[in-house]
């Protein structure tokens, strides 16, 4: 009896150690889980940030070349004038009005070259604005499933979770002619070129995808949802345009 | 004395055996639970603040006015460690620089400070972890 009571004393502080091991697993689960919810958001949110500044700045670079090659545009319309202005007053002298007819046809031509390349320019950056978004959408994406491959394999995932749902905007790269309808025109930013060019990307998922399934057993039965958004766009800084990120609202 | 008596008086002592068993495993359990759940809540603070920095920094690369960025770091803050204080927050932007400096006290009055500075243009600057 004695030999009893002497064990059943040894062993309460170990019982008591022992009840406090799942609580300190629990603790110890719910923290890693916190942080691997945090630092998944983080590093989605740099991937997303990446893209569309990536994207941003090489579309500032086409800009700013536009813009530069407006001098040729603006030196080719005084040689257009100055070249209609010798072509009329040699009107009534034809062997000058000759020469003056082949150099305004030479402006021209130049006015239609140097069109032909500001839109080739203003096509590029209009395309790279378009398809941004979802080029930044899809590298989420993938970050994602890099991130989510060592939790589960992609059957036991899209059986149980829903796919990633993504959101973008359509922004758009819009430039103003001056003056209109001209052969060399400058092409100038509208005044809300900011708001239009601004990128907007968002994707939504359930925090399950990154959570290993014994701490998905601790989480509550409805989905847990993480919101990972980004927003850039183009902004005029000492004469220059430059990528820049813009406030999530 | 009879062998009942010494087997009471045996049984008595080892009550008192238990008795201080009982109150170290409460003080251990006491200490044990308290100081992890401590370092568990510093540990997410210190993460948190870390995430809440970065972010205060990106907010400032952007055009938004810095008192926004203040004020929304400060909500991030104030609405996620609710137990503790905090002590200073600072945001600075410059041409080529943008800055936060967080200082937040624990319930135990550790305080932990956070710089995040960061380089303009973001372009190819790492994140925060």
């Amino acid at each position: 009896m004695k030999r009893n009571i002497i064990t059943n004393e040894a062993g309460f502080g170990l019982v008591s150690f022992l009840a406090l091991v799942p609580l300190l697993f629990a603790v110890l689960g719910l923290v890693g889980g916190l942080a691997l919810v945090l630092k998944t958001d983080a590093k989605l949110k740099h991937e997303c940030r990446t893209q569309l500044l990536e994207s941003q700045r090489s579309i500032s670079k086409t800009l700013n070349q536009i813009l530069a090659n407006n001098k040729q545009g603006a030196f080719l319309r005084a040689m257009r004038f100055r070249a209609e202005a010798e072509v009329r007053a040699t009107a009534s002298i034809p062997p000058a009005h000759v020469i003056a007819q082949a150099d305004l046809a030479a402006v021209k031509v130049q006015q239609a070259r140097y069109k032909l390349s500001q839109k080739a320019l203003i096509l590029l950056a209009r395309r790279q604005t378009v398809i941004t978004p979802r080029l930044a959408t899809s590298a989420v994406k993938a970050r994602l499933a890099d991130d989510t491959s060592l939790i589960a394999d992609e059957r036991f995932k899209s059986a149980y979770f829903p796919s990633p749902f993504s959101r973008t905007n359509q922004p758009r790269f819009e430039l103003e002619e001056t003056p209109k309808n001209d052969d060399s025109p400058d092409y100038e930013p509208r005044s809300d070129f900011t708001a239009t060019q601004e990128m907007k990307v968002s994707i939504e998922f359930d925090l399950g995808l990154i959570l290993p399934s014994w701490l998905r057993a601790l989480l509550p039965q409805e989905r847990l949802k993480l919101k990972t958004e980004c927003n850039a766009t183009l902004e005029k800084e000492n004469e220059k345009w430059i990528e820049r990120l813009s406030a999530v609202r | 004395m009879s062998a009942l008596s010494k087997l009471v008086a045996k049984l008595r002592d080892q009550r008192g055996v238990a008795a201080v068993e009982a109150t170290v495993s409460v003080v251990f359990a006491v200490a044990f639970i308290g100081g992890g759940l401590a370092f568990t809540y510093t540990f997410l603070a210190h993460l948190w603040l870390k995430n809440s920095a970065y972010e205060a920094s990106i907010c400032l690369s952007t055009s938004q006015p810095q008192f926004e960025c203040e004020q929304a770091l400060k909500k991030r803050l104030k609405g996620a460690l609710t137990l503790g204080q905090l002590e200073h927050v600072q945001l600075q932007r410059s041409q080529q620089k943008v800055k936060t400096n967080i200082a937040w006290k624990t319930p135990a009055g550790l305080t932990l400070r956070i710089d995040d500075q960061r380089d303009l243009p973001l372009l190819g600057k790492r994140g925060v972890w």
